[in-house]
């Protein structure tokens, strides 16, 4: 298939962007990654993602598939020859499902709190941000089944869904000063957060946890209105 | 031995989602009403994350979260297809399906104020119905494309709960020449026999949703 049939639109900091581009990885498909600038928006995304104008979209065939899971699912619903991402088995895929779910609606809005939280608040977002590790740590000992991965042997849905905040979630402890995975309390997490980070699939686009501090810094002043930090 | 149960809550289009898939595959369950005042162990057990309904139980084994449900149910009864073959298809109806699943604080805000804040949010919803119409729906008889699909089942919020609430909220989301799309699709819902015959009663409904209308806004007041 030529490379400028499959085309990802999106930007490197974000998580949701790595997620599609994991998915192409394991399935060895080559594609063209179009890296939309920061702060304006180019013709292609509008009119391929017009109701939401976000980052990532997929473009197949000239046709446009929004929304970063369900971008994955297509791509392992499309390319049937390369390692399936989602489990075989229906009850195991609603559970790759629920937690991704889970991952995007509670756990991540919990991580975006607590970067932009203040004094008290803070600790309170710091707590629900470690109970969903808590909760991610046991899922991954049933998913996984003393694999290496929720998918089992290789990266799947959940792997993909968790696996592309590694580097906020480096970013966050760091700002914080905060251990999140911790040997002690999330010991299966830290090793899987190990080898999702060195798998191939994944090495090649996930950020380095310097450049994307760096980037967390220059969002920081932005928003609160000041020039960015000078290096 | 098949078991099927599903446990969910009278007045929830989030509950009649599933109720409706399971009816239009023809699967026999067993109805376990919850009330969320006063959880069940049942329910502690088997949605210990969110403790929230619906749950689908089968064979012992319990789904939690509306769309990851209907989504089990169409792999695991896949007679009656609600998703479309093609995969583009298919990403399309659940792109549709994450829209409004999303976009419901708005869709409830106007329900939830008064005054201003709901003039505001009157307009913001009637904004969303047109995206809704327009690009959702466009030029296909349902969502799913020639037939009724799991994305209808999520806008079946619209045919059966939006008009209620504009009774108790007292404002007109949908005026009769508004939307005509989307009125026929309304229509084509409602006159699904598996949808009629699996319907709340709307004088209940009506009665329930006024009673949590004062309720909210009184404690939001307080």
């Amino acid at each position: 298939m030529a490379k400028n049939d499959v085309k990802v639109l999106g930007a490197w900091p974000s998580p949701y962007v790595m997620r599609p581009r994991i998915a192409l990885n394991i399935k060895s498909v080559n594609y063209e990654f179009l890296e939309e600038k920061f702060d304006s928006k180019s013709e292609l995304l509008l009119q391929s993602n017009p109701v939401h104008k976000k980052v990532p979209v997929l473009i197949h065939d000239d046709k446009p598939i929004c929304e970063s899971m369900i971008i994955v699912e297509y791509i392992d619903e499309v390319w049937t020859s390369g390692p399936s991402i989602l489990p075989s088995d229906p009850y195991d895929r609603a559970i790759h499902r629920f937690w991704a779910a889970y991952v995007d609606e509670k756990w991540f809005a919990a991580m975006k709190g607590l970067r932009s939280a203040q004094g008290e608040e803070r600790k309170a977002f710091l707590d629900r941000v470690i109970e969903g590790l808590a909760l991610l740590e046991e899922a991954f000992g049933k998913c996984s089944k003393g694999k290496a991965f929720f998918g089992g042997d290789r990266i799947g849905l959940l792997d993909i869904a968790f696996g592309s905040f590694l580097a906020w979630l480096k970013v966050t402890e760091k700002v914080n000063g905060v251990k999140l995975l911790d040997e002690a309390k999330t010991p299966g997490l830290v090793k899987w957060a190990e080898r999702f980070c060195a798998d191939a699939a994944v090495k090649s686009v996930m950020p380095e946890t310097e450049k994307l501090l760096e980037f967390s810094k220059f969002l920081a002043a932005k928003m609160k209105g000041a020039p960015p930090p000078k290096n | 031995m098949e078991e099927v149960k599903l446990l969910g809550v009278w007045p929830s289009p989030y509950s009649y989602r599933v109720i409706w898939a399971l009816e239009l595959k023809g699967v026999k369950y067993e109805y376990v009403k919850e009330d969320l005042a006063n959880k069940s162990d049942l329910l502690l057990r088997y949605n210990p994350v969110h403790q929230k309904v619906p749950v689908l139980v089968h064979n012992d084994k319990p789904i939690a979260e509306s769309t990851v449900i209907l989504e089990y149910i169409e792999e695991t009864w896949p007679h009656n297809p609600l998703l479309p073959t093609d995969p583009h298809e298919r990403a399309l109806a659940r792109f549709w399906i994450k829209f409004l699943d999303d976009k419901s604080p708005t869709l409830l805000r106007f329900y939830l104020t008064v005054g201003e804040e709901q003039e505001k949010a009157t307009k913001e919803v009637r904004e969303l119905l047109k995206i809704i119409e327009e690009q959702g729906l466009g030029e296909k008889k349902y969502f799913g494309g020639d037939k009724i699909g799991l994305a209808d089942l999520v806008f079946g919020f619209i045919p059966v709960w939006l008009g209620v609430l504009e009774e108790s909220a007292g404002v007109k989301v949908m005026k009769p020449d508004d939307f005509p799309r989307l009125q026929v699709w309304i229509e084509n819902f409602r006159e699904n026999p598996v949808i009629k015959a699996n319907l709340p009663d709307p004088h209940e409904l009506l009665a329930h949703s006024k009673q949590k209308r004062e309720v909210l806004l009184a404690s939001k007041i307080a």
